[in-house]
């Protein structure tokens, strides 16, 4: 007894003396010379010169510098700094640390201070990288559908949520819980975790939306598109459609996809109907991407003219000259009336397709992208993001946050001061999620890429995100609560209000919807 | 007492030694007959992947569920099959394990007599990678389930309290490693409780135990549906979700989970059985006259045994053994090493009337790379469409995605061949030879950086690693891969007009190539290829002239046999300017038709009257719609 007595005492003191001698090792950097690089030093993900909201996860980096060691300084105005060591090119930030910093300067710069170690054992510092720290917080949560390109088979499809503010990801739901259906279109009342309309297609258990409310999930026998609901949370506004993929022989983006038909609708939770939408439902137009002014009394959609008899050819010939216009309908939800329909923005006057518009909380903006044909934008690498004034309806281009790859997909935070959107600008190919800043007098500011805790996430990660929604918090539905709905055989019937559908076209199956 | 011991331990170990030669044997077979290449190169048509690659990440992902250990063992392990030599002495492995495992359960449950048993299990393996199947994960999950049981068995405890606290932990263990598979062990270790120890409580408890602890660690820690968690109980092992699998295979495996405790129920009762006529027994063994004796004799049954274990591997392997497959998978791995005169060297063994339309197109494939597409493409079984596997009838499946991405990719095509790897990629998850192929079109359509995101990927794979590390260094040094003759080539043939479609049909698709580059001899080949198929002779009479176009000295054995057909039918002289129709050519169009006259309207008659001699002809199909017969 005495032996193991002894024994332990011992190996109390050997983990004391190895761990203090590891922490003396790290911090042991002190560099008295150095020599002084002109220009920034290369770094991936690319966060330089950029606004960081004060509550994001820290933001890792990798230094593309040759080098033995690297060290990295990190300090603002107030608080204490970081200061990290490394033999290995990632810069990975303890996150206590990083949280303590940003809560201390909101408003303040951040700066790096990057060193790397020669191999002649000198040092060479790089000029230093400065940030900006926000003073308005970003929603906590993201939801995005995850993927790999996907073109006429799927399987591994699931939404996910994604806690900004310490990397977490879980799913939401995912096609592996209903033998690989789809899944897609989610949508969440006025940026909260609490409701949340999410679409599920499968052969097996039935297309459906499913509610979740305050922790409780039902099923609507019914599916939705596009989805967007009225901020009382009363209603839904949906997208209903027939979308067809095709093919390009010579294009980057192989992948193209008409709308051959659609029409928008709306779901009343008072009564659990769907009703139509006068105007809406115009065979001879095509409407799309339904989103609510933050107020209520306007329902914006995409809207644009059908260039094509129903049913005679696919493609149909004029398919490259489709454009939308930006639209809206007003609405008085105690009256449950509908108004006229009004042009908000032409397509003539842009020249361009203008699609999936996003209202901002404040109401201030719209933003939709733009591309010169279609209404799917991420399959249109010309596809960028415009703002248009809602009071003027002036618009421009939102050139400092587009690239010369495909922009769209955008969701703006409950304090209309950060916006998520899907981007292809790393290699044409991935969809990644980047985020920017909006100020008070609506400029933006760089965008950078979602945090995550490795800084080669990417490097390797072929799967696509796609259609960010912010989010307060986590969906406090659980995982397998969401599933259960989905195959479960009860659910909420409703009538479709729809009738005579366009008679299907020559070739091509019908495509599932939001990719 | 002691020597007769020892004498036992002797007769045992000269039949061990003979059941070496047994796993001799074993290993052999799937070393030189069955060929783990082959079946490393049919994971490709399973949905499930044995998916493997380096670092953490990847491993932290199968930390987290259960049986995630057991299925990155299977993915790391599944890769060594691309060394035959390794494949086949992993398998024996599992093999050799699981027969001492249950040789040891045997024993234990008082079971001295039946060693043919414990070889079952193994023949049981051998019967389901005869179907080129891979059962290594239920393989795998069986043999730790087995060792857990054995060394729960034996570990002796006295105490009621300890053995519980034992089992439960060494489920919960079991339950993290192998996943469900692990309620086999609560089966097993609450048999041996309350059969042979006899012990109620403690067998109660490990049956209990072996229910609720899976139900409770799945539905509370990893978020699992209960009802899946015991869904899946019914086929024993996540490997066998796999919905690629056959009925067949299923079954073996759930006989394979289900034998072991059978035996143990069988073993007991028998051994009870025995006990009551133990005593009259040892009487009468003392009168035994010499004849009986010897039939008693150790020799005598331990030869016996192993006649027996050899006749039953050899008949359950020679009934189960899946020819098709075993071409089909071997064609498939020759066919992607660009072993071209091997491919068409096994396609002869496949018997015509049995040959799989996804062999057509391979057949076609490496006649073409041998230069005998035009002379001998009717040499073997052909079908209009197999060329590109275009239409429904070439089926939408894993195979066919990868075929067409290939050989699309080959002729130019790279829009498709993008889009038919993608599905492929999509309904399997992992492959790293198509993430090798999207790689490759990405390079060749100058999109250097998407390469780079894939290689990456691939970069972690044991089998295609270093190939990726080496591409990514030629990106680094020549991102557009101007010096590289393979994708230059690629580039001069591929389409850049952008046009939209949403199917494909190959004469557009082949037309559209030779518009781009008139010297694309794959695309007028198949194209040639393609009319004969479909019987449009006027079609492909009006591009014969394309000959002129590539270094062919005469005209194609198989377009003259077309000119021919097209002449006496049309009455029509097409010009073949240079060229002859070989009078060889005419004279055999003439026998054949001659012959084919005789029998009018009996067209068995005439199909085999001239099977024989013109079984391999353009002439035959034509008239026949079928080729590739000589008998």
């Amino acid at each position: 007894m005495k032996h193991v007595k002894i024994l332990f005492v011992f190996m109390i003191i050997s983990i004391a003396v190895i761990a203090v001698l590891l922490m003396q090792f790290r911090d042991t950097v002190t560099i008295k010379e150095y020599t002084d690089i002109p220009g920034l030093p290369r770094i991936s993900p690319d966060y330089t010169d950029v606004v960081i909201p004060p509550n994001i996860a820290p933001m890792n980096f990798s230094v593309n510098e040759d080098g033995r060691q690297y060290y990295v300084k990190l300090y603002s105005k107030e608080g204490r700094r970081i200061e990290i060591s490394s033999y290995s090119p990632k810069v990975i930030i303890p996150l206590k640390q990083w949280r303590k910093l940003l809560m201390a300067n909101r408003g303040n710069k951040l700066y790096a201070e990057v060193f790397v170690r020669n191999k002649d054992d000198s040092w060479r510092r790089y000029q230093v990288i400065t940030n900006t720290i926000a003073n308005h917080n970003i929603d906590s949560h993201v939801a995005y559908r995850l993927m790999k390109t996907i073109y006429n088979e799927w399987l591994s499809v699931g939404v996910y949520q994604y806690n900004l503010e310490n990397f977490k990801q879980s799913v939401i739901l995912h096609s592996n819980s209903f033998e690989y259906g789809c899944v897609n279109c989610h949508s969440f009342l006025n940026n909260s975790p609490d409701k949340m309309v999410i679409g599920a297609r499968s052969a097996k258990y039935g297309n459906s939306a499913i509610h979740t409310y305050d922790g409780k999930v039902e099923k609507i026998g019914t599916t939705f598109g596009h989805t967007t609901w009225h901020p009382s949370g009363r209603l839904t506004a949906y997208s209903f459609y027939d979308v067809r993929q095709c093919f390009h022989t010579a294009r980057a983006e192989v992948r193209d996809v008409l709308e051959l038909d659609s029409a928008i609708l709306y779901y009343s939770f008072d009564d659990n109907s769907a009703k139509i939408i006068p105007g809406l439902c115009d065979k001879q137009e095509l409407e799309t991407h339904p989103v609510w002014s933050p107020d209520g009394r306007y329902l914006y959609f995409s809207s644009a003219p059908k260039l094509w008899e129903d049913g005679k050819e696919f493609p149909p010939k004029r398919f490259r000259e489709l454009q939308y216009d930006l639209k809206r309908i007003s609405y008085d939800i105690e009256k449950d009336q509908w108004g006229q329909v009004e042009t908000v923005l032409s397509s003539s006057e842009t020249g361009m397709s203008i699609i999936v518009p996003r209202v901002s909380p404040d109401g201030r903006f719209i933003i939709c992208a733009m591309c010169k044909y279609s209404c799917f934008a991420l399959f249109q690498p010309d596809s960028d993001l415009y703002l248009i004034d809602v009071k003027t309806s002036e618009y421009r281009n939102l050139e400092n946050i587009n690239s010369d790859q495909a922009e769209s997909w955008h969701s703006f935070s409950s304090n209309s001061r950060w916006l998520v959107f899907s981007s292809k600008r790393d290699e044409g190919t991935f969809t990644r999620l980047y985020f920017c800043y909006i100020d008070q007098a609506g400029n933006f500011s760089k965008p950078f890429i979602l945090p995550q805790k490795d800084p080669e996430f990417y490097d390797s990660f072929i799967d696509l995100y796609n259609v960010p929604e912010f989010m307060t918090g986590p969906v406090k539905a659980s995982k397998a609560a969401i599933s259960r709905a989905v195959t479960s055989s009860k659910k909420i019937e409703v009538n479709f209000p729809l009738t005579g559908a366009t008679p299907a076209a020559k070739g091509g199956e019908p495509w599932r919807h939001g990719r | 007492m002691a020597s007769h011991e020892n004498q036992e331990h002797r007769r045992d170990w000269n039949f061990h030694v003979s059941c070496l030669l047994f796993f001799v044997c074993y290993y052999l077979y799937v070393f030189l007959y069955l060929d783990p290449r082959s079946i490393y190169q049919s994971f490709e048509s399973r949905i499930n992947y044995p998916v493997f690659s380096t670092g953490w990440l990847f491993l932290k992902t199968y930390l987290l569920e259960p049986g995630g250990l057991i299925k990155y063992l299977t993915g790391f392990l599944s890769q060594c099959f691309y060394f035959s030599w390794l494949g086949a002495l992993i398998i024996t492995a599992v093999a050799v394990g699981i027969c001492l495992c249950t040789g040891a359960l045997i024993t234990l449950a008082g079971g001295k007599r039946s060693k043919v048993l414990r070889y079952i299990p193994s023949v049981l393996l051998l019967v389901i990678y005869s179907n080129y199947d891979h059962p290594l994960g239920a393989g795998l999950s069986l043999l730790i389930t087995l060792s857990f049981c054995v060394l729960y068995e034996k570990s002796q405890l006295s105490c009621r309290a300890a053995r519980a606290v034992l089992f439960t932990l060494m489920l919960v263990i079991l339950y993290y490693i192998t996943g469900i598979a692990s309620v086999m062990f609560a089966l097993l270790a609450g048999m041996y409780q309350l059969a042979v120890r006899k012990r109620l409580f403690i067998g109660g408890f490990c049956l209990l135990c072996g229910l609720a602890v899976p139900w409770l660690i799945g539905t509370y820690i990893f978020d699992l549906k209960a009802t899946e968690e015991y869904l899946s109980l019914l086929q024993f092992s996540g490997h066998i979700k796999d919905t690629t699998q056959e009925d067949f295979v299923k079954n073996i495996i759930c006989c394979l989970y289900l034998f072991i405790p059978i035996v143990i129920a069988a073993v007991t009762v028998w051994n009870r059985w025995i006990e009551s006529r133990v005593i009259a027994k040892e009487s009468a063994e003392t009168e035994l006259s010499g004849i009986k004796k010897f039939l008693r004799s150790k020799i005598f049954q331990d030869t016996t045994k192993v006649i027996v274990l050899f006749s039953i591997a050899f008949l359950s392997v020679y009934f189960s053994l899946d020819n098709k497959r075993r071409n089909l998978a071997q064609i498939a791995f020759l066919s992607r090493h660009h072993m071209w005169s091997k491919v068409i060297d096994r396609a002869r063994q496949i018997s015509p009337y049995e040959f799989p339309v996804i062999s057509c197109h391979d057949v076609a494939r490496a006649l073409y790379h041998t230069g005998r597409l035009s002379s001998e493409q009717f040499s073997f079984p052909q079908a209009p469409h197999t060329l590109l596997l275009i239409g429904e009838a070439t089926g939408r499946n894993l195979t066919t995605y990868i075929k067409k991405s290939e050989i699309s990719l080959e002729l130019g095509i790279v829009s498709r061949a993008e889009k038919e790897v993608h599905e492929f990629l999509e309904m399997q998850t992992y492959n790293p030879f198509a993430i090798k192929l999207i790689a490759m079109i990405n390079i060749i359509k100058r999109q250097p950086k998407t390469a780079r995101v894939y290689l990456e990927v691939l970069s972690k794979d044991l089998i295609y690693g270093r190939e990726a590390k080496d591409l990514l260094r030629r990106i680094d040094e020549d991102p557009q891969f101007i010096t590289d003759k393979g994708v230059q080539y690629t580039r001069s043939i591929m389409n850049d007009t952008d046009n939209i479609f949403d199917n494909f049909q190959e004469e557009i698709l082949l037309k559209r190539l030779l518009s781009r580059n008139r010297h694309n001899k794959m695309a007028f080949e198949y194209l040639m290829s393609h009319y004969l198929l479909t019987r449009q002779l006027d079609k492909f009479v009006e591009n014969i002239n394309r000959l002129d176009d590539f270094d062919y000295e005469n005209i194609p054995r198989h377009y003259e046999e077309a000119l021919m057909i097209y002449m006496n039918v049309t009455g029509k002289r097409p010009g073949v300017p240079g060229r002859k129709i070989s009078q060889g050519a005419i004279r055999r169009y003439r026998d054949f038709h001659t012959i084919r006259s005789r029998f009018q309207n009996d067209i068995q008659s005439a199909f085999q009257a001239l099977t024989k001699e013109y079984g391999r002809s353009y002439y035959f199909y034509f008239a026949f719609n079928f080729s590739g017969v000589t008998e």
